[in-house]
């Protein structure tokens, strides 16, 4: 764990560089993929990059509605540069809103714009696990595994490293995909993430707990796992019949696949 | 191999349902018996029971965390060459005298092993603090605290489990509001 650099006068918090760090690789490999689908690159790069502002003002806008009693009396600190105060939920909203609305005005199509993000996600992901090693946070259970790392005063699961792998996995899975039908590999993706957080919640050390126990971010890996896993199937066997009802034609254009 | 295997209707089907029944074992399997934060090890982390420290306060005599238990506790770790801390100061102050009465604490823990004692009083009468500040001149509390960046700021609940860890700063009086609201709205 490494939260802190201590450079001469400045102190970098190194979790946030790793996903600043995070953020320009994976939109490069973004780039990457829109490029070999024929996307604009410039559209997608502003796509990306207002969604990701958008989404940090809609982050701090939710923080200050959620919070507003302790922000009426005193308004200007709702400007202040605190990362603390930020919303998750509502940044995530706020930035696929402001993502839709833009592609939607630079005529992307979202199924495309969506295949050329995943590889990009997958990529920001890793450096998700790798900065939540650094500050110490999505911490894992005890264990007396020969790779457990002493984390909080105990030998624990890497978890985050765990994390980091799932994404390296996931970008290997989706990065060089070419699937017939526009929207598959963001689907690919999603279901790889999914099924990622299912399995390693079961490591973590800080699960949210409901009802007997149960890790309660499972249930919705496992339905973010299988939902897109379910409608992948159905949009390959879609191209299939349609590929087989015009054998001739899906030959000229099999360079395409 | 999966655009093959999901083209054909029968093993996807097969497939995903394997998926399905084994998301719902490993759901089952590492289910756990709820986890209360008091049986954790202190550590400066959130969720984790705050270090304990007791240091001599500016005030005279003593002041001591464990003494805190039931009340909320912010605890503001700062040095007077720190810009950052001198911004933040003003602010905690400011809080410290909205909430007096209320069941809120704010502590300052001066690291007085590497700042000057004169220096701080200095700023403390300048600013006019008047929340409890002690000085940390062994370095009990920022060994305690694994002090790395200065300002580091950790809201404690009744409890005595830690809600909120901000590195750095400065940070606005409203967001601590915000982090004290709810814990104060907590049954003591």
């Amino acid at each position: 764990m490494l939260p802190v650099v201590q450079i001469g006068r400045f102190a970098l918090q190194l979790p946030g560089l790793l996903l600043i760090l995070g953020v320009w690789l994976g939109l490069s490999q973004a780039e990457t993929a829109a490029r070999r689908r024929g996307l604009p690159v410039d559209a997608l790069t502003a796509v990306v990059g207002l969604s990701l502002l958008f989404g940090l003002l809609a982050a701090r806008l939710g923080y200050v509605l959620v919070n507003l009693p302790a922000y009426i009396p005193r308004p200007f600190d709702a400007f202040t540069l605190t990362p603390s105060a930020l919303d998750g939920w509502s940044g995530i909203v706020g930035g696929a809103a402001a993502a839709l609305i833009l592609a939607t005005r630079r005529r992307l199509p979202l199924p495309l714009l969506l295949d050329a993000l995943a590889p990009g996600l997958a990529a920001f992901s890793v450096f998700l696990g790798l900065s939540h090693l650094a500050s110490g946070a999505a911490f894992g259970a005890e264990t007396e595994l020969p790779w457990a790392i002493r984390l909080w005063g105990t030998l624990r699961h890497p978890t985050q490293a765990y994390e980091a792998v799932a994404g390296l996995l996931a970008f290997t899975l989706v990065r060089r995909r070419a699937d017939p039908v526009p929207g598959q590999t963001f689907l690919l993706w999603l279901a790889a993430a999914g099924f990622s957080v299912l399995v390693i919640e079961g490591f973590r050390g800080d699960s949210l707990l409901g009802p007997w126990g149960i890790r309660v971010r499972q249930v919705p890996a496992l339905l973010l796992g299988l939902g897109p896993l379910w409608r992948f199937g159905k949009l390959a066997r879609g191209a299939s019949t349609a590929g087989a009802s015009s054998a001739p034609m899906s030959q000229e254009g099999s360079s395409h696949a | 191999m999966i655009a093959r295997l999901a083209r054909r209707p029968s093993a996807w089907t097969a497939a995903t349902g394997a998926l399905a029944v084994a998301g719902l074992l490993w759901i089952a399997a590492s289910a756990r018996p709820a986890l209360t934060g008091l049986t954790l090890l202190p550590n400066p982390r959130q969720g984790f029971p705050a270090p304990e420290f007791t240091l001599p306060s500016r005030e005279g005599g003593e002041f001591s965390l464990a003494d805190q238990r039931g009340q909320v506790v912010i605890i503001n770790l700062w040095a007077s060459w720190c810009r950052p801390c001198r911004a933040e100061l003003p602010a905690l102050e400011r809080l410290h005298a909205e909430y007096t009465g209320r069941g809120l604490v704010v502590v300052g823990i001066n690291a007085a092993d590497q700042d000057d004692r004169a220096a701080a009083e200095a700023l403390l009468r300048e600013l006019g603090i008047t929340f409890p500040i002690v000085f940390d001149a062994s370095g009990q509390a920022s060994r305690a605290y694994q002090l790395r960046s200065l300002p580091s700021t950790y809201v404690v609940g009744r409890d005595g489990i830690i809600r909120s860890v901000i590195f750095g700063g400065p940070v606005a009086a409203a967001t601590l509001a915000s982090l004290v609201d709810d814990l104060l709205a907590e049954a003591p």
